[in-house]
């Protein structure tokens, strides 16, 4: 390098370093000149679509191929239910229920802190940890012993090479692998096999290797001859119809070009191999190359279902052509819409606990906009009834989402996905204490991953989150965003999770200055024994958010596996409540063991799993009003006046079996509170109060009330039943208020809770999303019989209410907040009812009018404000506390 | 599934847009949007108002205009050229004045310096002066945008040559190589511009 060049680029690297300054245009201009520009586009394509038709008189490209024969919308369903307000309940089916509680265990979980580094990862044997290699600028890997495992980041590729060295220094064989994808080498004497687990590569020899090269994928396997040039890579075919049919999802396709020697695969339907010379290119699935299709016979609509792999185990080719479960089409939003050609429909189904489902993704390809869902058979995924979500997504659009319910027995669902451009959202992630950016943070729409639990770690959760991670510059762009509130949680090793919520995007609009601040992670640690305290290796420990008050669409979680002695640790927590469960060596075999823990910023929180105190067990039967037993609901048993939040507590739980007998154990002598899990895990009630008499057992017949309350609720800004807002039912008796039941609307805004006994009750309304004011209802008589119906509630825009408390002095205490309505309602805003460090507590979605705040704090004298609250404002409050 | 619309050609994403492909228009927008920004910026003096102006015009022209552009220059040329007319329209109350001309008079002493950036290290002061920043802002607003890309991804955002040829779609070597002739380009323009403003010889 010339002096003169290294002085020049030392100068380029200060000029814009430290002398520039990007000009940026406000970004409401910016916002307007696209939409402008875009939509201008928009309207310059259909004018000239519109001119080239009527020059033709041809019908418009993208008309559908038939009209349905009757249109209805989505059917209204029960509630979601994807995660349970009982945090724990929910927790335990989930995980129950998910796949890789079983597979997957080996992973170490180092693989996803290098990843998330963006640095390649790599080992030398399957049982050694993952390390870090090369440098950003240099993933270059000799390939020397026998065994090289790697996995590269989303943005880096590697390059792993071995054999002489070639003219110009480059070795004899240089296999480059793409970013986000996963590999493993092996050696056997000179022969070398190549394992592609996801991704791609391009593998390049020099000149003819002296022994076998194989390169394998799930899809099928390729001998490499000559001195070859080979690029292989799971990805679909650009038009599907030109292909016969195979079993997996194009998607997993392996795609062969041969650019320079040959490639040998086995044939469908020969027992020869056949062979890819240059140029030539194929693809492989099922363990063979595809043959290209018979010509389509154009007559009849293309459709093209695939499916989850492992199920679809045999061509579907041969079926009798089943009737569809849902057909519909897909098309962009607006007047113009335009039939799209390439599409994904998710579905997700609902499952009640305690089941918890996988989304399935089936692939549409020049389909014309036209799609049909069929249920699952045998030889052939598919659909399962009962509700769901389907999700429409495709490639430029927001994804677009129904809920149905979905029956192969009637008539097909018929469905109309518009899909719209979507919002973006940009913003930071950076550290909370040294403002300094975060690269490579992962955030993610948890309103639009098609799934109901989101893992810390990013790879567990797939191409169904829709994430994306930060830039060097700790900034970040997450486009395609669907219509309406976003909850984005951001995450990054070393760092706890933080959630934003993102308000009322509009398609089209770009929302910048979201700024995440991460803070120091927390990590939980402890040591697993079983029934004779000795540890237990292999134990998967999983941490979930305990998201009791439903603020967020999903339900976040991390997972490791106890090592030899019995000892854990799961880092990279936020601050708070996470709730812990055991799952033992055997997940499925035992129920969850389960704690709530303490995380703090920078510590490790203990948490040991010794064998229950097994000398106090409740046990009894849950039945309802008339005596009939209430199998599958969940019994709580914890010894804290108010399931408010539970912290360092243990409660105890067990699911009711067919009878309704149910067994908790390891409580401790004393008076515990017994809360049930409703027909749905939405549903939470208070069932009581039993005393844990100091003997082994302890037995109690639960019988709950035989009343029922129900209503629905509406959004007053828009008049639509709102699908979102939670009812919280509290006992008032002898002027005390207690807890007795939680449960959240469905997507026409109905509720209801069951079991009530008889009782004076006042029944509150909130909504967990926007800023909407609640609402209540108060002294409503139940006889413990008869149904109270139509409780309905109607919630308006509310205001914001930021509390300060401080001491005379002026600093900032944390104190107990109260806030009394205008007619002397006493209303709790959220679990916690303190200030915080700073003193500062603050309230979204209040209901307008006057409100009395009330605080108070050990060692002070009480004080009490006034505050008026206003729909849309914000009101401030300064609550000063006079030592006693 | 998304299409790399970075892979196409200025003609290719013109066909597309005029096909109704929202995504190829968002695209363009995305691509040239900050470079015409700050292309305008500099040559209307930093005046805000009309940097908007022309930078909203030029948009509209060039969808009216679109099915004229037959990829004979590179679309952000043709942008560019749009943009110089608007400019021009936007400044012609006033005299006629070339980009070096508008930027703010600087002292003969930091031209000099700036005018052999390629050849002399640069001294720490005149790197926290005004006039050096605007110089480097008007050198980028007037490179081909794939160069002012691979710069600011370079030294701005401190990405690797392999992360930017990942973010491109190209070859390291091939990313290298561009980053190579971003590197003479920008020295070629910030010292023409810093000898014209400083009107050196």
């Amino acid at each position: 390098m010339s002096r003169r060049f290294e002085i020049f680029e030392r100068n380029l690297a200060l000029l814009l370093t430290r002398a520039y300054q990007p000009v940026r245009a406000q970004p409401a201009f910016r916002k307007r000149v696209a939409e402008r520009f875009v939509a201008g586009a928009e309207a310059l394509a259909r004018t000239r679509q519109l001119e080239r038709s009527a020059r033709r008189g041809a019908r418009p490209a993208h008309a559908r191929p038939s009209e349905p024969r009757s249109l209805r919308g989505p059917r209204a369903l029960p509630p979601l239910v994807r995660w349970s307000l009982v945090g724990v309940a929910a927790l335990l089916a989930v995980f129950l229920s998910r796949p890789w509680l079983t597979s997957e265990l080996e992973q170490a979980p180092t693989l996803e802190a290098i990843l998330a580094r963006g640095e390649v990862a790599s080992r030398t044997s399957s049982s050694s940890p993952w390390s870090a290699t090369g440098g950003l600028d240099d993933a270059q890997l000799e390939f020397a012993g026998a065994y090289l495992e790697l996995a590269t980041p989303a943005e880096l590729p590697a390059q792993v090479q071995w054999g002489a060295r070639a003219e110009g220094g480059s070795r004899a064989e240089r296999w480059s692998v793409f970013p986000g994808s996963r590999a493993l080498f092996e050696r056997s004497g000179d022969a070398v096999a190549v394992e592609l687990r996801g991704g791609g590569l391009i593998a390049r020899a020099a000149g003819a290797p002296v022994a076998e090269r194989r390169l394998r994928s799930p899809q099928g396997e390729l001998e490499l001859r000559g001195a070859f040039d080979v690029r292989a890579s799971f990805e679909a075919p650009p038009d599907l119809r030109s292909f016969a049919s195979c079993a997996a999802p194009p998607e997993q396709w392996l795609h062969v070009q041969v650019r320079r020697g040959s490639a040998l695969a086995a044939a469908r339907d020969s027992s020869e191999r056949r062979e890819l010379g240059q140029s030539a290119e194929g693809y492989l699935c099922g363990g063979a190359l595809v043959d290209a299709a018979a010509p389509l016979d154009t007559s009849k609509p293309t459709r093209t279902q695939v499916g989850d792999e492992a199920e679809a185990a045999a061509p579907a080719s041969a079926d009798p052509q089943p009737q569809p479960w849902v057909r519909g089409v897909v098309r962009s939003a607006g007047p113009g819409g335009v039939a799209l050609e390439q599409f994904e429909i998710v579905a997700l189904p609902t499952l009640l606990l305690p089941q918890v489902a996988e989304p399935v993704a089936f692939a549409f390809r020049a389909a014309g906009g036209a799609f049909e869902l069929f249920g699952a058979a045998p030889a052939r995924s598919g659909l399962r009834e009962g509700p769901a979500t389907l999700f429409a997504k495709a490639p430029g659009f927001a994804l677009a989402r129904a809920e149905v319910v979905l029956d192969g027995s009637s008539a097909p669902l018929e469905l109309e996905f518009e899909l719209e451009p979507g919002a973006k959202v940009e913003g930071l992630v950076v550290d909370a204490q040294s403002g300094r950016p975060i690269e490579g943070a992962y955030v993610v729409s948890e309103r639009d991953s098609q799934l109901a639990v989101l893992s810390i770690a990013p790879s567990e959760n797939g191409e169904f989150a829709h994430a994306v991670r930060t830039r060097p510059g700790g900034d970040f762009a997450l486009e395609r965003l669907s219509r309406g509130t976003h909850s984005l949680r951001a995450s990054a090793p070393g760092y706890g999770q933080s959630w934003l919520e993102v308000r009322e995007l509009e398609p089209g609009q770009t929302r910048a200055g979201v700024r995440f601040e991460l803070k120091p992670a927390g990590a939980i640690a402890g040591v697993v024994l079983d029934e004779r305290s000795q540890p237990v290796a292999g134990a998967l420990v999983l941490a979930s958010t305990t998201d009791f008050e439903r603020k967020r669409p999903s339900v976040t979680y991390a997972r490791t596996l106890s090592d030899g002695e019995g000892r854990y640790r799961i880092d990279d927590l936020g601050a708070g409540a996470w709730a812990l469960l055991n799952f033992g060596a055997n997940p499925g075999s035992i129920a969850p063991d389960y704690r709530f823990v303490q995380v703090e910023a920078g510590r490790t929180s203990t948490l040991d799993f010794k064998p229950a105190d097994a000398g106090h067990v409740l046990v009894g039967r849950l039945v309802d009003a008339r005596g009939a037993p209430l199998p599958g609901r969940t019994v709580m048993a914890g010894a804290r006046d108010d399931f408010g939040g539970p912290q360092n507590g243990r409660w105890s739980s067990s699911n009711t079996d067919a009878q309704g007998r149910f067994r908790a154990e390891g409580l401790k002598p004393g008076v515990h509170e017994l809360y049930v899990s409703g027909a749905t895990p939405a549903e939470l009630m208070w069932a009581g109060r039993v005393e844990i008499r100091d003997e082994p057992l302890t037995e109690h017949e639960l019988r709950l009330g035989g009343a029922s309350l129900s209503g629905r609720v509406f959004d007053g800004e828009s008049a639509q039943p709102m699908g979102y807002a939670v009812v919280v039912v509290v006992q008032r008796s002898n002027g005390e208020e207690r807890f007795q039941g939680r449960v959240f609307t469905a997507a026409d805004g109905s509720y209801r809770i069951d079991h009530l006994d008889p009782g004076l009750y006042d029944v509150f309304a909130y909504a967990t999303r926007g800023e909407f004011g609640q609402e209540q209802s108060l002294g409503l008589a139940s006889d413990g019989v008869n149904a109270l119906t139509g409780v309905d509630f109607t919630l308006l825009a509310g205001g914001r209410l930021a509390l300060r408390v401080a001491d005379d002095s002026g600093a900032p205490l944390v104190a107990r907040v109260e806030f009394v309505d205008e007619r002397g309602v006493a209303v709790q805003f959220s679990d916690d009812e303190f200030t915080n460090a700073s003193g500062r507590y603050s309230v979204r979605g209040m209901k307008p009018g006057a409100w009395t705040v009330k605080a108070s704090a050990e060692g002070f004298e009480s004080a009490v404000g006034e505050a008026q609250v206003r729909a849309g404002e914000r009101s401030d409050v300064e609550l000063v506390l006079r030592r006693r | 599934m998304n299409t790399d619309y970075r892979s196409l050609s200025d003609v290719a994403l013109r066909d597309r847009i005029l096909a109704g492909d929202q995504d190829a228009a968002r695209f363009v927008f995305e691509e040239h949007f900050d470079a015409l920004y700050e292309f305008a910026h500099y040559r209307l003096g930093g005046d805000r108002a009309q940097a908007e102006d022309a930078v909203q015009d030029t948009f509209v022209v060039a969808l009216e205009s679109l099915e004229s552009f037959d990829g004979r220059s590179s679309l952000h040329t043709w942008l560019c050229g749009i943009a110089k007319n608007k400019i021009r329209a936007h400044r012609r109350k006033r005299r006629p004045a070339a980009l070096e001309d508008v930027l703010e008079g600087a002292d003969e002493q930091i031209d000099e310096i700036l005018a052999r950036v390629s050849s002399e290290p640069l001294p720490d002061w005149v790197l926290q002066r005004k006039e050096t920043r605007e110089l480097v802002g008007a050198t980028l607003s007037s490179l081909p945008p794939d160069y002012r890309r691979a710069l600011i991804d370079k030294y701005v955002a401190g990405r690797s040559v392999a992360q930017i040829a990942a973010t491109v779609g190209k070859s390291e070597k091939a990313a290298e190589s561009m980053l190579t002739r971003a590197r003479l380009a920008f020295a070629d323009v910030f010292e023409l511009l810093a000898r014209k403003r400083g009107e050196l010889p």
